[in-house]
C-alpha cells in the first residue's frame, strides 16, 4: 500500500496580521511546525510527500523561511521519501523572482505550464506523479494537456487550483479554474488539491466521483477565519478501492471556535474569562462570540487581553446586547449626563433598522459609558 | 464621575496673618474654620482663592490688594495650595504672586508645569494654566467661583441669579470633558479623522490612515504586478485569439465532423433509392418483357397448335433416312430370307436315326443272311456294308447338316436383322405421327409436313427460348444470379407467371425500401454546416481536412506564443496573493474603521446627551434653588420663576410674585435666600461635575437659630459631594448646633511675624 502526506497551503511567512501582537509569534510556530515534516513523514511512514502549492506565502521568502524548507527536504530526501511541489499563486513560478530558482532541497519542483511527469520507484511500487506550474495568465487551458502515462504504479495528479467552491473560484485570470467536469476527465487514482484553505476529503466533492480528489486545507490558520484542525492528510492507495484519506493536525495552535458565548448569566469578567476557559481544548486558541445580555459593562479588550494572557491568542466578537439591561434602566433614571447617555443611545439603537448601524451604536453606548466611568 | 475637588493643604507666605501651614481634613463633612474676628479668616479663604487664580494687576484695586498681601516679614508673597483635583489625583499649586508664576506638581507622580498664572493674561503658557485649573478644580476664573461656591464675606450680596451660572456650566461637568478626550484619545489612535467635525486632524496617521496607506502602497504594487499583464496583453490577445481561433475551429471541425456521418448516411441513402430505383425500373422492365414475350410464345403457340399426335419429332427427317434405308434393307433381307427360306425347302437334312438305322438294318440283313446263310461272310459284308453306308450316310447327313447350318445361320442371321430393323424402325417410328401409314410413297408428304411442322416449332422454339431468356433475365434481375430457364415448356408459363408474381413482390419491396430511405432521410435532418460548404459528403470531407489542417497551424502558433508568454514571465509579484492581502487589511480596516465609527458615534452620543443634559440647566438651575429656598425659609419663600432669562427671575413670597432682586423681605430672610441661591447653583454646579470646594464665610450672620439649623442641615448635605469649607466666628452659633471647630484661628496668629510652623491647632474631625 503507497502512504503519501499531502499538504497544501503552507504560507510559510505569511504576515498573520490578523492575529494582532500575536503575529510573530505565529509566524514562528508555523516554521517550526514545517520544520516537523520528516518527522511526521517518518511517523506515518509515508513513501512521498505532496505540496499543492503556496508552500511560501510570497515569491521572495526570507533567507530563514527558504533555508528551513530546505533543510526540511533535504531530510526527506535523505530518509528515501521523494518530495514533490508546485508552485502556487503564491509563489508562482511564473514570476520573475520565485522560490524555486534554485534547487529546494532535493524537490522535484513542477516548474513546467503544462503537465510533466515524475516518476520514482517507492517501496509500494512505482509512483508516477503529474503537475504543472500553471501560468497565472492562463486559465483552463493546460488541463487538456494531461495525458496518463501508460505505466503500471499509481498515478497521482498535483495541482494548485480552484474548484467551483473555493474562493478563488471568481478571481479569473489569477487563478488555476478546476471545473469539475474537466476533474473528472482526468483518469488517475489521486488529485492532490490545493489552494482552498478548507480540509473537503473525496466525498465531499459532489459530483465528482472519479478521480478520488482531496483538498487537505491549510496547513495552520492563517486568519481568524480558519478556524478547527489544520494541517495535513495521510493518504492510503490500494491496488484495490478507493485512496483512504486522513486529516491529521499540524503542531501550529487551531483556532477553535467556540461559537456563541451566553454572557448575560455571567456577573462579571471574571466569571466569563472562567466559563470560556472551561471550554477551550488544550493548546487551542479560543475564538468565540459573546451574546446575551450581561447586567454589567462588558469590556470586550479587557476579556480579550485576560484570555491572551492565558492561552496565548484570543478572539472575542462582542455580540452581546448591554442597552436593554436592568442595570442600564438604573442609569438611565438618574438626570446625569450618564443617564441622558442611556436613554438617547436607547432611543437611537431601537430605531435604527440596520443591524450593523444598531451594533455600532450599542458598542457606542459602552464605550460612551465606559469613558464617563459608569462602570 | 469627576469627583469632588478638596483642598488639603495650604503652605502660605500670604498678607500680615500668615506665614502659616494649614492641613485641612477630607471628610464629608462641613469643615468648621473659626476664630474671633481678625483672625484671618477671610484673609485665608483669599489666600487659597487667589493662588489659585492670582490678581488682576491692570486693576488698581487689584494692584492695592495685592501689594497689601505682602508679608510683614519681608518675604516674597508666595503660596501653594494643595488640592485634590477633579481628575482624583493630588496637586500642588504654587504661585509667585509678585510674578504670578505658578508651578503645577503633581505629588502622586513627576508631572510638573510650570508657566505663567496671570489672570488677565492672554499668553500660551496663563491659557495653559486656566486650562490645566478648570481640569483640576473644576473652574478657571475666579468670578465664577466667587459667584457661586466661594462665598466670601459681604459678597453674598452680590449674589444673582445670572446667566452666567449657566456659562459656568459650559465648561463644566469635567468627566464629560474627560470622557470626551478618553474618546477622542481613542479615536485619534484608530484615525485622524475628525470625531466631531471640528479642530485640527492631527498628523500622526491613525491605525485606518497607516491601513489605508498600506493598502494603497500595495494596491499600488498590484497594479504593478497587474501591469506586467498588461504588458503581456498584446502576447496574451494573441494567444487567446488563437486559442479561440482554435476554439472556433474544433467548433467547425466538430460541426463538419458531425454532419459527415448524416451526410454519408444520406448520401447512402440516396445511393439506395438510387440502386432501387434502377432496380424497380429493371424489374419493371423484366416484367414487361416477360409478359410480351409470354404473350408471344402465347399466340406462337396457339398460331401453331398442332395436336400432339400429328407432331412429328424433331429428327423427323433423320429418321426418315435411317427409315428408308430400313427399308432398302428390310427388302434386301426379305429377299434373302425368301431365298434361303427356298433353298432350305431343297436341301433337307437326312434325320439322323436313319444312318444307323440303314447300317442296322444291313448289318441286320447280313446277319439274317449269315444266319441264313449260316455264314458270316454274309453278315460280315453285311455288316461292312452296313458299317459303309452307315458311315456314308453318316458323313452324308454331317454335309447336308452342315448346308442347312448354313443356311440356318444366314436365314437366322436375316431374320434377325429383320426383326433388329424392326425394332429399329417401330422405335424410328415411334413419336412419328400416322407412323403405320408412313411409307416411301407418303414419305414426301410427311417431309412437307415434317418441314411444316418443324417451322412452326422453330417458331415456338424461338418464342419459349426468348421466354426462357426473358425468365432467366427477369430472375437475374430479381435474384442478381443466373437463374436457371422455366424447363420444360409446359412449365414455362407457369414459371413465367411465377416470376412475374416475384416481379410484383420484389417491385413492392423496392417501393417500401424506397418510402423507408426517404423517410431515413427525412429523420437525418438538416446539417449546421459552416458557411460556404456544400452539404455533401466530399465538400465536407475537404472542409474538414483544410480545417484541421487550420487547426493544426493555429496549435503550432499558440503553443510558440504560450512559449513567448512564459518566457515574459508574471512580474515580480503575484496578484492574488496581493489581492489576498489587500483582502485581509481592508478587512482589518473596515473592521478599524467600524471601531472608529463607534467612537465617532460616542463622542457623538455623550456630547449630544450632555447637549441634552444641558438644554435643562435653567430649569436645573431654578429647581435647585428652589429646593434651597424652601429648605432653608420652610417654604415661605420659593420657588424661584424664570419664565425668560434668569435676569428676569422672580421668587413666590407666600404664593405670590415678587422680584428676586429686590424683594419685600427682611434682612435675614433676604439673607437665606441669597444663601439659597448659593446652595442651589453650587448644587447645581454639582451636578454638572464642577464641584469646587465650597467656601461660605461667616454663613450664620443674619440668621435666625432655626435658619442657622437648617442651614448647617443644607450644608452638611452639600458635604456629602462636595468639600465645604465654612468659616464663622459665631462660637454660639456653633455651640448651639454643637459643632466643634476644625480649625480654629486665634487673635495672637494674626499679624505674627514669626516663622512658618506656627500651625494652628487642626483637631481632629
Amino acid at each position: 500500500m503507497l502512504r503519501l502526506l499531502h499538504l497544501a497551503d503552507v504560507h510559510l511567512g505569511a504576515s498573520m496580521s490578523s492575529f494582532g501582537d500575536a503575529a510573530e509569534a505565529r509566524r514562528r510556530s508555523l516554521l517550526d511546525a514545517f520544520r516537523e515534516l520528516p518527522g511526521i513523514a517518518r511517523r506515518e511512514d509515508v513513501h512521498a510527500v505532496l505540496i499543492a502549492g503556496d508552500l511560501f506565502d510570497r515569491p521572495e521568502p526570507e533567507t530563514e523561511v527558504r533555508a528551513a524548507v530546505a533543510e526540511a527536504f533535504a531530510r526527506l530526501a535523505a530518509e528515501g521519501r521523494p518530495v514533490f511541489v508546485v508552485p502556487g499563486n503564491h509563489d508562482s513560478s511564473t514570476l520573475h523572482h520565485h522560490p524555486y530558482t534554485e534547487p529546494l532541497g532535493g524537490a522535484r519542483v513542477f516548474l513546467c505550464p503544462t503537465f510533466e511527469r515524475h516518476s520514482v520507484e517507492t517501496a509500494a511500487g512505482p509512483l508516477h506523479v503529474y503537475g504543472l506550474a500553471y501560468d497565472m495568465g492562463r486559465e483552463d487551458a493546460p488541463l487538456t494537456t494531461y495525458a496518463r502515462a501508460d505505466l503500471p504504479g499509481r498515478h497521482v495528479v498535483l495541482l494548485h487550483g480552484s474548484a467551483d467552491f473555493s474562493p478563488h473560484w471568481e478571481i479569473g485570470r489569477n487563478a488555476l479554474r478546476l471545473p469539475l467536469d474537466a476533474v473528472a476527465r482526468m483518469d488517475c487514482d489521486y488529485l492532490a488539491l490545493g489552494d482552498y484553505h478548507g480540509f473537503r476529503p473525496p466525498a465531499r466533492f459532489a459530483g465528482l466521483a472519479s478521480p478520488a480528489a482531496c483538498y487537505p486545507g491549510s496547513f495552520a490558520a492563517l486568519d481568524l477565519t480558519e478556524t478547527g484542525p489544520r494541517g495535513y492528510v495521510i493518504v492510503e492507495l490500494d491496488t484495490q478501492g478507493p485512496p483512504r484519506v486522513s486529516h491529521h493536525a499540524s503542531s501550529v495552535p487551531a483556532l477553535q471556535d467556540l461559537g456563541d458565548v451566553d454572557v448575560g448569566a455571567a456577573a462579571d469578567h471574571d466569571e466569563v474569562v472562567r466559563r470560556i476557559g472551561e471550554r477551550v481544548e488544550p493548546g487551542a486558541h479560543p475564538v468565540a462570540r459573546l451574546v446575551g445580555v450581561p447586567d454589567f459593562a462588558l469590556d470586550v479588550e479587557f476579556l480579550t487581553h485576560r484570555l491572551s494572557e492565558r492561552f496565548g491568542f484570543a478572539r472575542l466578537t462582542d455580540a452581546s446586547t448591554f442597552y436593554p439591561s436592568a442595570r442600564l434602566d438604573r442609569i438611565a433614571a438618574e438626570d446625569t449626563v450618564a443617564g441622558h447617555t442611556v436613554r438617547l443611545a436607547r432611543g437611537r439603537i431601537e430605531s435604527e433598522p440596520d443591524p450593523d448601524e444598531k451594533a455600532i451604536a450599542e458598542r457606542a453606548l459602552r464605550i460612551a459609558l465606559r469613558a464617563l466611568e459608569v462602570t | 464621575m469627576t469627583r469632588r475637588v478638596r483642598f488639603l493643604r495650604a503652605d502660605l507666605a500670604y498678607g500680615c496673618h500668615f506665614p502659616a501651614a494649614f492641613e485641612i481634613p477630607e471628610r464629608d463633612a462641613p469643615i468648621i474654620v473659626a476664630g474671633p474676628n481678625g483672625s484671618g479668616k477671610s484673609t485665608l479663604v483669599e489666600a487659597l482663592v487667589r493662588t489659585l487664580f492670582g490678581f488682576d494687576r491692570r486693576q488698581p484695586h487689584e494692584r492695592d490688594r495685592l501689594s497689601s498681601r505682602v508679608p510683614w516679614a519681608g518675604e516674597r508673597c508666595r503660596a501653594s495650595v494643595e488640592i485634590g483635583g477633579a481628575d482624583g489625583r493630588r496637586w500642588r499649586i504654587t504661585r509667585t504672586f509678585e510674578d504670578d508664576r505658578v508651578e503645577i506638581a503633581a505629588l502622586d507622580g513627576d508631572e510638573t508645569w510650570a508657566g505663567d498664572g496671570n489672570p488677565a493674561a492672554v499668553n500660551q503658557e496663563a491659557v495653559e494654566y486656566r486650562r490645566r485649573l478648570a481640569a483640576l478644580f473644576g473652574l478657571s476664573e475666579m468670578d465664577h467661583y466667587e459667584s457661586t461656591a466661594c462665598i466670601a464675606q459681604g459678597r453674598l450680596l452680590d449674589t444673582r441669579l445670572r446667566e452666567e451660572l449657566l456659562q459656568i456650566e459650559t465648561g463644566g461637568y469635567g468627566n464629560v470633558d474627560e470622557a470626551l478626550v478618553r474618546v477622542s484619545d481613542e479615536h485619534r489612535r484608530l484615525t485622524t479623522r475628525q470625531i466631531d467635525g471640528t479642530g485640527q486632524s492631527r498628523r500622526k496617521p491613525g491605525r485606518v490612515e497607516a491601513l489605508d496607506a498600506e493598502i494603497t502602497r500595495l494596491k499600488t504594487r498590484l497594479r504593478s504586478a497587474e501591469a506586467v499583464l498588461t504588458w503581456r496583453a498584446p502576447l496574451e490577445q494573441e494567444v487567446d485569439e488563437l486559442r479561440a481561433s482554435a476554439r472556433e475551429l474544433d467548433g467547425e471541425i466538430g460541426r463538419l465532423e458531425q454532419a459527415l456521418g448524416p451526410l454519408n448516411g444520406r448520401r447512402a441513402l440516396e445511393s439506395r433509392i438510387e440502386t432501387c430505383l434502377v432496380r424497380q425500373a429493371a424489374i419493371e422492365k423484366a416484367r414487361q418483357r416477360l409478359e410480351r414475350v409470354a404473350r408471344q410464345l402465347r399466340e406462337v403457340e396457339e398460331a401453331v397448335a398442332i395436336p400432339l399426335e400429328e407432331r412429328y419429332p424433331p429428327d423427323f427427317l433423320e429418321r426418315v433416312g435411317r427409315i428408308e434405308w430400313m427399308w432398302g434393307r428390310q427388302s434386301v433381307l426379305r429377299s434373302n430370307r425368301d431365298r434361303l427360306k427356298e433353298e432350305g425347302g431343297e436341301a433337307g437334312v437326312p434325320r439322323p436315326w436313319i444312318a444307323p438305322v440303314v447300317a442296322t438294318a444291313m448289318a441286320a440283313t447280313g446277319a439274317v443272311t449269315a444266319l441264313i446263310l449260316g455264314s458270316i461272310v454274309p453278315a460280315v459284308v453285311g455288316a461292312a456294308f452296313a458299317l459303309v453306308v452307315g458311315s456314308a450316310l453318316v458323313i452324308h447327313r454331317a454335309g447336308a447338316g452342315r448346308r442347312k447350318d448354313v443356311s440356318l445361320q444366314q436365314k437366322r442371321a436375316v431374320y434377325e436383322e429383320l426383326d433388329r430393323l424392326a425394332e429399329e424402325l417401330s422405335r424410328e417410328l415411334e413419336g412419328v405421327p400416322r407412323a403405320k401409314t408412313l411409307s416411301p410413297a407418303s414419305l414426301d408428304e410427311r417431309r412437307h409436313a415434317f418441314e411444316a411442322q418443324r417451322q412452326a416449332a422453330e417458331k415456338v422454339g424461338a418464342a419459349r427460348a426468348a421466354l426462357e431468356e426473358e425468365l432467366r433475365d427477369a430472375a437475374r434481375t430479381l435474384t442478381d444470379e443466373p437463374a436457371t430457364a422455366g424447363g420444360a415448356s409446359a412449365n414455362l408459363a407457369d414459371a413465367a407467371a411465377e416470376l412475374l408474381s416475384r416481379c410484383a413482390a420484389a417491385a413492392e419491396a423496392v417501393r417500401t425500401d424506397i418510402a423507408r430511405a426517404r423517410i431515413e432521410i427525412d429523420a437525418l435532418g438538416e446539417c449546421r454546416l459552416p458557411a460556404g460548404v456544400d452539404p455533401v459528403p466530399e465538400a465536407v470531407e475537404s472542409a474538414l481536412a483544410e480545417r484541421r489542417a487550420a487547426r493544426r497551424g493555429v496549435e503550432a502558433k499558440a503553443r510558440a506564443a504560450e512559449t513567448r508568454l512564459l518566457q515574459e514571465g508574471t512580474g515580480h509579484e503575484s496578484p492574488v496573493a496581493l489581492r489576498d492581502e489587500i483582502d485581509a487589511l481592508e478587512a482589518d480596516r473596515a473592521e478599524v474603521d467600524r471601531e472608529a465609527r463607534v467612537y465617532e458615534c460616542a463622542h457623538a452620543l455623550i456630547r449630544d446627551a450632555y447637549r441634552e443634559f444641558r438644554e435643562h440647566d435653567q430649569e436645573r438651575l431654578l429647581g435647585a434653588v428652589s429646593r434651597s429656598l424652601r429648605d432653608l425659609t420652610g417654604g415661605a419663600i420659593g420657588p424661584i420663576e424664570a419664565p425668560g432669562s434668569l435676569a428676569d427671575a422672580g421668587v413666590r413670597l407666600h404664593g405670590r410674585p415678587v422680584p428676586l432682586a429686590s424683594p419685600p423681605l427682611s434682612y435675614g430672610e433676604f439673607h437665606a435666600a441669597l444663601l439659597a441661591v448659593r446652595l442651589g447653583a453650587s448644587d447645581f454646579h454639582a451636578r454638572s461635575g464642577i464641584r469646587p470646594p465650597m467656601i461660605v464665610d461667616e454663613p450664620f450672620a443674619y440668621l435666625d437659630l432655626d435658619r442657622a439649623r437648617e442651614l448647617w442641615r443644607l450644608l452638611r448635605e452639600a458635604a456629602r459631594e462636595r468639600q465645604v469649607i465654612v468659616l464663622t466666628q459665631e462660637a454660639l452659633t456653633l455651640e448651639a448646633l454643637g459643632v466643634a471647630p476644625d480649625i480654629e484661628l486665634s487673635a495672637a496668629l494674626s499679624r505674627s511675624a514669626g516663622p512658618a510652623d506656627t500651625s494652628p491647632s487642626v483637631p481632629g474631625p
